[in-house]
């Protein structure tokens, strides 16, 4: 039940990403609402749950990536253990920690993509390397409190066993 | 390392990697989308297809109230426009008829009439802003294939990189990843391979490399596709030239082409599908 309901929510996410945001795309450019959420949501949860995330967001965005699959889905893997374990460290209620290392995830996002995409004779789009990010931020300020909000869904709460 | 791997989560993390990276590898020169992509892909279709049309008509909307003005000037250019062109088209019907009747007696074979023109519509944009790629509604079970060019009533706008059973992707002209033979209207003697050119801001930008340094072309020029290759007729619109570069090292000229048709004003779309798949060279 959790999982199709967190699956639901990246569906509903990823559907937002590509018909919503492409109309306040700058410079051709613009972020993922999909990414920035469950990277804020990896925060507050543990690692089993970055990997669950990593893996429905990725494969999501994968489906519709031009030239290969997999790619979002490793790249998420790697970047939402990376900030389930920085959320860890952090206290509850901070807002800004949170937000940024989202914003940095996203660089590094887009530049390991364009990175590997251009190894294998594929160009992307330059110019998203810093409006991705900038993207990510205003973005992050937004649905901070909805990500907040949806991990204290009872659904999506995980239960602690002792 | 062997006690990494006793952990359960790193055992997690290591398999779930190398699984992606092995699709990865299998995946990145495939021209096609797997069953699976296609699948999931059709089933978000219809629902993509709503949400982003329903947008597209209120950017419209919004766009014709900030710009009431431009558009009530515009149309009034394009009504002087209207006129001119009605008379010119009166000469063109008797040129045309007289030109249908010579074509005839030398049984020529119209290149234009050897494709279908296959209406569609773009669904959603993908690529999460790192690569522009626009989704449309139509793939493989349409004939639909890797290379087919996209097209407005303007002009060329862009081409198929890859195709799934009922969607497709498509590239901007601008896009450094896709690249047509085209030629300049004014001397035809002057042909190459269009790609897109990076660093153009907000305007869709493509260039033309390694022309001649002999060669005649100069800002202004119209360009169009050559047709080589037979994959979509002759002589539609591409752009302008708009700028013209010389290489002299290396005896060459570069031409920067403003493409005639923005993707995103594109109203109607159509992919250009050759009747006889046989001839085309791909």
């Amino acid at each position: 039940m959790r999982r199709i309901f967190i699956l639901l929510t990246a569906v509903l996410l990823l559907l937002v990403d590509q018909t919503i945001l492409p109309f306040l795309s700058v410079y051709d450019s613009f972020g993922s609402i999909l990414f920035t959420f469950f990277g804020l949501f990896a925060m507050r949860t543990d690692f089993d749950d970055a990997i669950l995330i990593a893996v429905i967001s990725g494969v999501l965005q994968d489906l519709f990536f031009p030239y290969a699959f997999g790619l979002n889905t490793l790249v998420n893997l790697f970047l939402y253990l990376g900030l389930a374990k920085i959320g860890l460290t952090l206290k509850e209620g901070k807002k800004t920690i949170p937000i940024l290392f989202v914003t940095l995830a996203q660089a590094v996002k887009t530049l390991v993509i364009l990175i590997i995409l251009f190894i294998f004779g594929i160009r992307g789009n330059y110019v998203s390397v810093i409006v991705t990010p900038v993207y990510t931020l205003i973005l992050g300020m937004i649905i901070y409190r909805f990500v907040v909000a949806y991990s204290r869904i009872p659904v999506v709460k995980k239960e602690w066993r002792f | 390392m062997a006690d990494l791997l006793k952990d359960k989560l790193y055992r997690k993390i290591i398999i779930l990697a190398a699984v992606l990276v092995v699709i990865f590898g299998i995946t990145v020169y495939k021209d096609n989308k797997s069953l699976v992509e296609s699948g999931a892909g059709a089933a978000l279709n219809p629902v993509q297809k709503v949400i982003y049309s329903t947008n597209k008509r209120m950017e419209s909307l919004i766009d014709f109230f900030l710009r009431y003005e431009d558009v009530k000037q515009e149309n009034e250019e394009l009504l002087i426009a209207n006129i001119e062109l009605e008379a010119k088209l009166r000469s063109f019907d008797s040129m045309s008829e007289e030109n249908e009747k010579l074509k005839e007696m030398f049984e020529f074979k119209n290149r234009q009439d050897q494709y279908d023109y296959l209406g569609t519509n773009v669904i959603g944009k993908s690529g999460s802003g790192i690569i522009t790629s626009y989704i449309i509604d139509k793939g493989e079970n349409d004939g639909l294939r890797r290379g087919m060019a996209v097209m407005s009533q303007e002009g060329i706008v862009g081409q198929i990189t890859e195709t799934a059973k009922t969607w497709s992707m498509v590239e901007t002209l601008s896009s450094e990843n896709i690249s047509i033979h085209v030629t300049l209207v004014e001397d035809k003697e002057n042909s190459g391979i269009l790609e897109g050119h990076v660093g153009s801001g907000r305007k869709q930008m493509a260039k033309i490399s390694y022309l001649p340094i002999d060669s005649s072309v100069k800002e202004g020029d119209n360009v169009v596709t050559s047709g080589l290759g037979r994959f979509y007729p002759p002589d539609f619109f591409v752009g302008k030239v708009v700028k013209v570069t010389e290489d002299k090292g290396n005896l060459m000229k570069t031409a920067i082409v403003e493409t005639a048709v923005n993707f995103d004003d594109a109203r109607m779309l159509f992919v250009i599908k050759p009747k006889n798949n046989e001839d085309v060279e791909y």
